[in-house]
């Protein structure tokens, strides 16, 4: 796969991986929904970590923000303060969310659990997750600004994901550095279904699928309500009335 | 199992924090050069691009501009040899006009072995007299400003430049400041480091070839803006002045950029 099409599928098929993965994943649980309780425990525990979760949490926010709004964030750069600010804060956030990364991989080689296959996949996708966090702080190192120059190449770029016509071009022309970030940001969102964490993500679409049944009930017994007080038949069959 | 459906305070916050996002940063505020409509050609000719086009696409098949005849006579000059209803009419319907009996007309078609002009038909009146002002005011011979020398740049030009460069102004296309990846001597850490460092890029590609640099996106800053639509020649001028200036050892003031001596033309940029 040359590089060309690696940012053309790969973020592609990332994303059918998790979505595929994840309905897989709600497809098991549904058959022993007993055991999803104590799967949300054992991932909590394995993942937890309070102050890495905070860290990945501005930080993805921020990401997305860049990417939502890249001229927000130029015009906000345009200030030398404004610029200082929001890199510095990133940077600390950053180097944060790295400590937060290695300390939650340490415990988790010390840790021993009934599924190998599991534990495997979740070194795995800390590992990846540790890969991306340690290439943007360097990427804050040696390539300054990546706020600015980043919602001029990398936004575009996720943006003509989403309206499916990749520009490779805007990350193929990147340094290794940046390529390397945004090839194992997907990576990650693809191992995602065979970790622990996949736990949260069924449990988010078995939420929405009772919400969906709830409002599906709802409105049928609101519809059979009003067919009762409005007897709509009487419009097609007037004498019966 | 219900606790984890309930909406998070996670995403309430984060929530909270886009929208704090958009209030503190707003629309931008930059102030937009080039708002005028000489922005391409500079050196105060003021032509219709698609006037160029339009010549280059349909009269330099058999006319030169200064080189003598081809198929049919050169135009420079056209403009104040003939009056412009007469050159309009006959652009027009060069036919007519020579049925009609004209004596200029018929004058020309037994000049030029009775080759036939075609009837441009299909062009408006404005679109033909665009391109006689176009031809009036130097037609091919007209130069873009960016092509001048950046050592005639006046100081004026050259500080338009480093607004440029540091995005104190805007770019006519939205083109994004080149502080955001690059640096020269002086932007200390407000430079970019993604791009290389510009001190001494005039002096390694010299006028003509970074003129040609700067005609060029280096960054697909705006995917669905042709790569044409990058800069105006004024603006890419400008740059090439402040790269100049940059380039130079010592850098006193923004015309005093070398040892070549300044010129004092009262320029101004954009508005």
């Amino acid at each position: 796969m040359g590089n060309n099409s690696l940012f053309a599928l790969w973020p592609y098929i990332a994303v059918a991986i998790l979505v595929v993965g994840t309905l897989l994943r709600y497809l098991l649980a549904s058959q022993q929904p007993s055991l999803l309780a104590a799967e949300i425990a054992d991932a909590k525990d394995a993942f937890r970590g309070r102050l890495f979760w905070l860290s990945i949490f501005v930080l993805v926010a921020g990401h997305v923000a860049g990417v939502l709004f890249p001229r927000a964030v130029l015009s906000w750069n345009s200030s030398i303060v404004g610029l200082y600010l929001l890199e510095g804060l990133a940077f600390a956030v950053g180097l944060t969310a790295v400590v937060g990364s290695a300390s939650l991989i340490w415990r988790h080689l010390g840790r021993s659990s009934r599924s190998r296959v599991t534990d495997f996949f979740d070194t795995v996708f800390l590992a990846i997750v540790f890969t991306i966090l340690v290439s943007g702080v360097l990427i804050a190192v040696f390539y300054r600004w990546g706020s600015s120059w980043g919602a001029m190449t990398l936004a575009p770029y996720v943006t003509s994901l989403v309206s499916s016509q990749p520009a490779v071009q805007l990350a193929t022309q990147m340094p290794a550095l940046v390529q390397l970030h945004v090839l194992a940001t997907f990576a990650a969102i693809a191992v995602v279904p065979l970790t622990r964490l996949s736990t949260f993500l069924v449990a988010v679409v078995h939420g929405c699928t009772v919400l969906m049944g709830r409002s599906l009930r709802a409105i049928g017994n609101a519809a059979t309500e009003w067919s009762r007080t409005h007897n709509p038949g009487s419009w097609f069959w007037p004498e019966e009335d | 199992m219900r606790r984890s459906f309930a909406v998070g305070t996670g995403v309430r916050a984060g929530l909270c924090a886009l929208s704090l996002l958009l209030v503190l940063t707003g629309p931008s505020r930059g102030v937009r050069a080039g708002d005028s409509d000489d922005d391409d050609m500079g050196l105060g000719a003021k032509f219709s691009l698609e006037a160029a086009a339009t010549f280059n696409g349909r009269c330099t098949a058999c006319h030169t501009y200064g080189n003598g005849i081809k198929v049919g006579p050169d135009l420079k000059g056209a403009t104040e040899r003939r009056k412009r209803d007469w050159l309009l009419k006959f652009i027009h319907a060069s036919s007519g006009v020579i049925k009609s009996g004209d004596p200029t007309a018929t004058a020309l078609f037994a000049q030029f072995k009775q080759q036939r002009m075609p009837d441009w038909v299909d062009l408006s009146d404005k679109q033909i007299n665009d391109i006689l002002d176009y031809i009036a005011i130097g037609g091919p011979d007209i130069k873009p400003a960016d092509e001048r020398n950046a050592a005639t740049a006046t100081s004026a030009e050259t500080d338009a430049g480093r607004k440029l460069f540091y995005g104190e102004i805007q770019t006519r296309y939205g083109a994004q400041a080149c502080v955001n990846c690059h640096s020269v001597r002086g932007t200390g850490l407000r430079g970019g480091s993604l791009g290389p460092d510009l001190t001494g890029i005039y002096l390694r590609y010299q006028d003509l070839a970074l003129t040609q640099f700067l005609r060029r996106t280096c960054i697909s800053w705006k995917i669905e803006t042709p790569p044409e639509r990058y800069l105006t020649a004024k603006e890419s001028f400008a740059l090439k002045a402040f790269l100049r200036a940059s380039a130079m050892p010592t850098r006193q003031s923004s015309d005093a950029a070398g040892n070549l001596p300044p010129h004092k033309e009262a320029g101004s940029y954009g508005k």
